[in-house]
């Protein structure tokens, strides 16, 4: 799907990620408590969007596989997940550096944090499950396992707002607690990152192919 | 649905009869339970006995499952009852509730060695903790029976692709030992509304409907 637009995104990933650097950096007031090293929020928010949506793409490529038995689904699936996997990986680096001058430390027991972490190593294990079922044989065993994994992924969300820790609620009941140049900013760099996905998406798949 | 469910007591009344002539997996448990058990309190300080007794549950749960699904194999290695004339989903329910019900023989067990050796005192929690650790193995039973249901039929690698499982347990966990905690600070009417308790639930009701399902499309060629 996301290949009928190749030559379209390019253009506009670039329009929106020039955008969005410079309303991080100029447009976007500084955060009175915790200073500049808040920007960092920006691109935090940026990589949840692509793991979200890769890792949804992946469950739904995972169902198709099952359903069709389509090779093409089961690749799919696995792009999908790699993509996933590296921004999570960037989730929770840019979320440790981001705590270490506003918390104090690199790492706490906060429920948003240890979930992420287990959808971090949860993928992780998937595409090492992928490569030994497709070498058992048996491809549809990777699936399988990306529909329970998944299930993990509503947790990582309900848990910031259920189990209350130390992490913050952007997207609260009452539209969230911060500025509306930030929410701004928030909008434009998430727009960015999404056609960053599609923009790797595209090149994986390209990559794949040769 | 009624079909389903007579079914599923077939293959569960073959599993008891095996058992009853057999005895491996009660002699298996006897002897495992205790020694988890034992090897555990002697590691763990007492004042944490409600994640000493989920630890040993935990690791028992994970040897024992191994032995489940290999009563089903036969000489070539495939499952005896994938030939079945009907809906794969059901041998995998049975087997699901099959080791449910040795998941509670674990509990006894364990709970009976933890009584004995270190005077465990639950007085008014017995209810809540005995809903909690139910949950905590319906779940666990449900992924693991699936899946090593499903790798049994995998030659070589099937052991280590178990292994790579383990991480899908890794969310019951987090929701067990939140629930456990909340045990000594929480009435049993907070703990049962509780997001951890609810959670749990849900996801014992979702992995009990969705593993049969994916079971059988495993097995389709």
């Amino acid at each position: 799907m996301f290949l009928m637009f190749q030559k379209t995104i390019l253009p506009l990933l670039a329009i929106f990620m020039t955008a969005s650097l410079y309303m991080i950096f100029q447009y976007a007031p500084k955060e009175k408590i915790m200073g500049d090293v808040q920007r960092i929020f920006y691109f935090h928010m940026g990589y949840v969007l692509v793991f979200t949506f890769a890792f949804t793409m992946n469950l739904i490529h995972s169902i198709r596989f099952l359903r069709t038995n389509n090779k093409l689904n089961l690749k799919l699936a696995y792009i999908h997940a790699e993509i996933g996997v590296v921004f999570t990986l960037l989730t929770l680096v840019s979320g440790m550096i981001w705590a270490k001058p506003v918390w104090g430390t690199w790492w706490t027991t906060d429920p948003q944090l240890t979930t992420t972490l287990i959808l971090f190593i949860l993928y992780f294990t998937y595409l090492f499950f992928h490569k030994l079922s497709e070498k058992a044989g048996v491809p549809r065993y990777s699936s399988i396992f990306a529909i329970i994994a998944f299930i993990d992924l509503p947790i990582v969300y309900i848990s910031v707002r259920v189990m209350r820790g130390i992490s913050p609620v952007v997207f609260g009941g009452k539209g969230g607690g911060i500025a509306p140049e930030m929410m701004d900013t928030l909008l434009v760099t998430m727009g960015a990152f999404f056609f960053l996905y599609i923009y790797l998406i595209n090149l994986r798949v390209r990559l794949d192919k040769t | 649905m009624r079909d389903f469910f007579s079914l599923v007591l077939l293959i569960l009344k073959k599993d008891f009869v095996i058992e009853t002539r057999e005895k491996l997996n009660l002699s298996y448990l006897i002897i495992l339970c205790p020694t988890i058990t034992l090897i555990i309190s002697i590691f763990v300080q007492s004042q944490a006995i409600f994640m000493e007794y989920f630890l040993s549950i935990l690791i028992i749960t994970l040897l024992v499952n191994q032995r489940i699904s290999r009563q089903e194999i036969s000489t070539g290695g495939e499952l005896i009852l994938i030939g079945a004339p009907f809906d794969l989903s059901i041998l995998c329910f049975s087997k699901i509730i099959f080791f449910v019900i040795l998941s509670f023989i674990i509990h006894l067990i364990v709970f009976l060695v933890f009584s004995l050796i270190l005077s465990m005192n639950l007085n008014s929690d017995l209810i809540i903790f005995i809903s909690i650790s139910c949950l905590f193995s319906i779940g666990l039973s449900a992924i693991l029976t699936t899946f090593s249901l499903m790798l049994e039929r995998v030659k070589g690698e099937g052991q280590f692709m178990l292994i790579l499982v383990y991480p899908l347990i890794i969310p019951f966990l987090v929701l067990a030992h939140s629930s456990i905690l909340s045990i000594q600070t929480m009435t049993s009417m907070e703990v049962f509304e509780s997001f951890s308790f609810q959670a749990l639930l849900a996801f014992d009701i979702l992995l009990l409907t969705v593993c049969p399902i994916l079971f059988s499309y495993s097995i389709r060629r």
